[in-house]
């Protein structure tokens, strides 16, 4: 056992050797402390060419993931060449499948403003071309001549029905032929008296002519059509006139793309198809202050079919490299871009100009950074993104398509082809159930980022970490921390490590009190973050978080939780626990008691009998059991019945930290020996007696001396820590002043039996040659009580046998 | 352009719903300030029943189908429905002209029965079907002599309407001078060379007034009609002077041939 010295129980940094960056030192893209292994799996992500590399980046939460993959992905974007754009067009053969072309980066929004002045052009130069002389009369030419066709038909047989004394004759069912005779219609009555020559006459006139009249009815529709098919005609050529001159003015640097060549190609052939939409617009539209020559035609409905929807452009980003997008609502259609919809007459109507672009298709060719809870948590958004890699390509499908709702017309728009570095942040947690239940994911994501809690302390990297949290300070327009500001927040970095050889690399939770104290400096017009300032700030955190732990220290110092701080008992001991609200952990005492008889053999854990006591509370009683059952009266049988519990503990008991404390109950029972309880133990332990390492140590030592305080330190109190745990302490100041003024004590153990001496003031004994204890140690009256019980259980058991034989006698 | 104060009386008249369905269109399209007050008048032709039953005699139909000749009875069931037919098409555009409508449904010869019909009507508009679907010109068939002028101001009404331009044809002679020099009237010399003329033009509908001429008789508005093949409208049908008994589109009697000797 020893006594801890104050410089074990808090290892200060010394502002003296803690160099803080000056303002012009500081560097806002400092990155993380420690993060080697990550920063090399970010790195080999960002870099290697073959697909599906992804990267899954795991860590604590405010432990700089998000600025450290954004620094080193923007880096690697930066020597990278700018992705291509993409645009959607119109497919003139099949609307509802709009066609996706692939441009060099920043042509897109130059094919997109080329077409629209391609169509306001269009749109005065049609309708002059279709107002002409020149059109008009041959459009006039052909129509007389169809007319006069038609009508040419039906005078000639009109002619030659007159000449053979045939009458047509209008019924409601049609036209009908009969023969005249004396300027009159024959009557049927007559015909039938006329000689049978000639009603044979007349039946052939009468049977040819309906023929012919019948051919005449069945030419007009065919006549009707060649018209119409050479008025077209003459459309389509004067269209095409106009058209094709004003394609040629396109510049050769967008026609040169071949993608771009076959898209005029079609537009070409439409316009001249649809050349009547160009008519129509310039149908009394001019309502406007501006002439009708410079009105943005392209902007009309009608026109949308010639419009250029740019998914993505990167005109503006020409010395940015590749992409780096970050998406902080990855829902399904964010991600993979929409259709959006109108309300047109009731009904919702879409088209390609609808078409959104996604996440992924501004990342494409570069990064995309993703929070992977959102992700999963975003439905059908994770689906989504899988089969987006796994094809290779962007697949635009609704939310409302995939579970069934849409009930209106949508669109199949080509896939672009997808080549982008994915990064999920998220917990470690989420990555082990991902690689566990989901198949593709370890397909899909090969790489793991898995970020540090901590990193150890050492010259180095107290450099690394002043250069980051200076880095943080500046990004967040705080003052500088001076040196002593700087160590004091280091020490807090070790703290929060819970460990002294350690820095906790939570930067969020470091840059929040950075904030705070920096809030306090400017209270007091400082030009610098002090340690004052930084103190101030923990211990106003303590104070925001600490209502809980003030009642119940509360609770405690009025006598309703009965925790005794002097004064020296059989079988009750002080033990330690810490209780955590979220991110405040505060400690406190608990009274543990045993209570001891003959029995068989049996431990019981109350805590553990009504389900207080978690599985590792129960393992923790388990294993004392067996350190007893194996140092204690091994030639005779285990004639133990004891029991443990803690004292007003209402709520769930878990972890082992508390076995050494039951375990020191348990022999103060057993050896008759009282206690000291101006001590707390805390310390799990082994079936072997030592006393294990254990968390939380720092908040369960002040939690055990605030109390302690609280009645008045009287130099015997103090706590009894495991060794193994002295690096881990980090006391706050208020512990040490005590320390120091021999007001309190922090004693460590390896041992159960150091533990046992230090409380009981007895020499916890060793086994002689002999095999038996020390005479007067606590261990021999342990083994003595233990071999007394075992002895009073055989005598019972003679007893009763006698007992019984001689019944069975009688 | 008509106004309110130049309204008239329109008879429309046909011998089938199928010829009374072009008026009824026609009349669709100019009614609004002309019509005061519509008539229609379905005449059931005798002729054609009389007619009915050749052995080889089929009906020709619009679409150049040749089709059995309905019986009497089948024909007469025929004209009621189209009687029904033309009614309502008729009671429609009164109503959305908002004007009082009248229906007759007689039985005789048809040009007679539509002449008769006519007496106290402003016009009258006889129906005949058209098969073409591109709208014709307004043709105005006018006495070179003496130029109707409310029959030349009614056809550029209606031109006007119907977005057309007017034909005028004149019989006989020069006309007087009129504001059109490029759409000035033809000169015709006879009645037949008119109907040979109508015969080939694509008319929207034809003017006449039987009053001015050229036209003025009941056998001369029958061949008008059928040389026309589309509406015709006439001006003062009533004074049109009685011809023979017979009716529809009968051809005039063969003239002594001519000789050259």
């Amino acid at each position: 056992m020893i006594e801890v010295s104050t410089s074990m129980l808090c290892n200060q940094h010394n502002p003296k050797a803690i160099t803080a960056p000056t303002s012009e030192q500081v560097s806002e893209t400092a990155s993380l402390v420690g993060q080697d292994r990550s920063r090399a799996a970010i790195e080999l992500s960002a870099s290697i060419r073959h697909d599906l590399f992804n990267l899954f980046v795991t860590g604590p939460a405010g432990s700089g993931r998000h600025a450290e993959v954004l620094g080193i992905l923007r880096a690697h974007a930066a020597a990278r060449p700018l992705p291509v754009d993409w645009v959607y067009v119109n497919n003139f053969d099949d609307p509802q499948k709009p066609r996706a072309l692939e441009l060099p980066a920043g042509k897109a929004s130059m094919l997109r403003d080329c077409m629209q002045k391609l169509v306001d052009d269009l749109a005065n130069d049609i309708p002059a071309l279709f107002e002409s002389d020149e059109y008009q009369s041959q459009r006039r030419l052909i129509e007389e001549e169809i007319e006069q066709s038609q009508e040419t038909a039906m005078a000639e047989f009109s002619d030659r029905t007159h000449a053979e004394n045939i009458a047509l004759l209008r019924t409601p069912m049609g036209f009908m032929l009969t023969p005249i005779r004396d300027g009159k219609p024959l009557k049927t009555e007559d015909y039938g008296k006329l000689p049978e020559q000639e009603q044979a006459e007349v039946d052939e006139k009468i049977a040819r002519f309906q023929e012919q009249l019948a051919e005449v009815m069945r030419e007009a529709p065919k006549l009707e059509r060649q018209g119409r098919n050479r008025i077209e005609q003459l459309n389509a050529d004067m269209a095409e006139r106009a058209v094709s001159a004003r394609i040629d003015e396109v510049a050769t640097e967008l026609r040169g793309i071949e993608t771009v060549a076959s898209y005029l190609t079609d537009v070409q052939a439409d316009i001249i198809a649809n050349a009547e939409l160009f008519l129509k617009s310039e149908n009394g539209r001019n309502d406007g202050p501006f002439p009708e020559e410079i009105r943005k035609y392209h902007k009309d409905p009608e026109f949308g079919r010639y419009a250029v929807n740019v998914m993505v452009s990167h005109t503006d980003k020409a010395d940015l490299g590749a992409p780096v997008e970050m998406e902080d609502l990855p829902t399904l259609d964010r991600l993979t871009g929409r259709i959006e919809h109108v309300s047109h007459m009731g009904s919702l109507m879409t088209n390609f100009t609808m078409i959104k672009p996604g996440a992924l298709h501004r990342a494409n060719g570069g990064y995309l950074i993703l929070d992977a809870r959102r992700v999963l948590a975003e439905p059908y958004a994770w689906d989504a993104l899988k089969r987006c890699l796994k094809n290779r390509r962007i697949t635009i499908t609704s939310l409302a398509e995939r579970i069934s709702l849409a009930s209106t017309i949508t669109l199949e728009p080509d896939p672009i082809p997808l080549s982008v570095r994915v990064v999920l942040v998220g917990d470690r947690m989420l990555h082990a159930l991902l690689v566990m239940f989901d198949p593709d994911f370890a397909e899909l994501f090969k790489i793991q980022a898995d970020f540090e809690e901590s990193v150890d302390r050492n010259a180095v990297t107290i450099a690394g970490m002043s250069d980051l949290l200076a880095g943080q300070a500046a990004r967040e327009n705080l003052r500088q921390l001076n040196a002593a500001g700087m160590a004091r927040l280091l020490d807090e970095a070790v703290r929060t490590a819970e460990d002294s050889r350690k820095y906790s690399l939570k930067v969020g939770a470091l840059t929040d009190l950075m904030c705070e104290a920096d809030h306090y400096a400017s209270l007091r017009s400082a030009d610098a973050i002090d340690a004052a300032d930084i103190a101030a700030a923990v211990e106003a955190q303590d104070r925001r978080a600490s209502r809980i732990r003030e009642r119940m220290h509360e609770a405690i110092t009025r006598g309703t939780i009965l925790i005794d701080t002097s004064g020296r008992k059989i079988g009750q001991v002080n033990g330690l626990s810490i209780i955590g609200f979220g991110d405040y952990v505060f400690g406190r005492p608990s009274r543990i008691t045993a209570r001891v008889r003959m029995g068989a053999g049996k431990l019981i854990d109350i805590e553990r009998e009504v389900e207080l006591g978690g599985p590792l509370h129960s393992k923790g009683v388990m294993i004392l059991s067996g350190y007893l059952a194996s140092t204690f009266a091994l030639d005779v049988p285990f004639s133990l019945h004891a029991s443990l519990v803690f004292e007003q503990s209402y709520g769930g008991v878990d972890g082992d930290s508390a076995s050494s404390t039951e375990l020191y109950a348990l022999l103060s029972a057993l050896s008759g020996l009282p206690i000291d309880q101006g001590l707390a133990v805390t310390g799990s332990v082994n079936q072997a007696g030592e006393v294990q390492a254990i968390g939380g140590v720092n908040q369960k030592i002040e939690g055990f001396f605030d109390i302690c305080a609280a009645r008045g330190l009287s130099g015997q109190q103090g706590v009894i820590i495991p060794k193994t745990n002295i690096d881990h302490l980090m006391l706050r100041p208020r512990v040490l002043e005590a320390v120091e003024a021999g007001k309190f004590r922090v004693l460590a153990v390896e041992t159960i039996e150091e533990g046992i001496e230090a409380l009981t003031g007895v020499p916890a004994g060793k086994r002689g040659p002999d095999g038996a204890f020390e005479q007067g140690s606590v261990y021999a009256r342990v083994d003595q009580r233990l071999r007394g019980f075992a002895e009073q259980r055989r005598k019972f058991g003679r007893d009763k046998q006698a007992s019984n034989e001689e019944e069975s006698t009688r | 352009m008509m106004s309110s104060g130049s309204k008239k009386r329109v008879l429309i008249a046909a011998g089938s719903y199928v010829d009374a369905a072009a008026a009824i269109r026609l009349a669709e399209r100019i009614a609004s300030g002309l019509i005061a007050e519509l008539g229609g008048v379905l005449v059931d032709d005798e002729a054609i029943a009389e007619t009915t039953g050749l052995p080889v005699q089929r009906i020709v139909t619009s679409g150049g189908m040749l089709v059995q000749v309905p019986s009497r009875t089948r024909l007469a069931g025929l004209m009621q429905s189209d009687a029904r037919a033309f009614r309502s098409g008729l009671s429609g555009v009164a109503s959305a002209c908002t004007v009082e409508w009248v229906f007759e449904h007689r039985r005789g010869e048809l040009i007679s029965g539509i002449c008769e019909a006519a007496r106290g009507w402003d016009l009258l508009l006889v129906g005949h079907r058209t098969g073409r679907r591109r709208a014709g010109r307004v043709v105005l068939v006018d006495n070179a002599s003496s130029p109707s002028s409310e029959a030349t101001d009614l056809a550029r009404g209606i031109a006007e309407r119907l977005g057309t331009d007017v034909a005028m044809i004149a019989v006989n002679g020069p006309t007087a001078a009129t504001d059109e020099a490029a759409t000035g009237p033809e000169i015709v010399g006879s009645e037949r060379a008119l109907l040979a003329r109508l015969n080939r033009i694509n008319a929207a509908l034809v003017i006449v007034d039987l009053a001015e001429g050229p036209l003025r008789g009941r056998e001369q508005l029958r061949h008008l009609i059928e040389a026309s093949r589309c509406p015709v409208l006439v001006l003062n049908a009533s004074r049109a002077e009685p011809a023979i008994a017979y009716s529809t589109l009968i051809p005039e009697p063969p003239k002594a041939p001519e000789t050259d000797m």
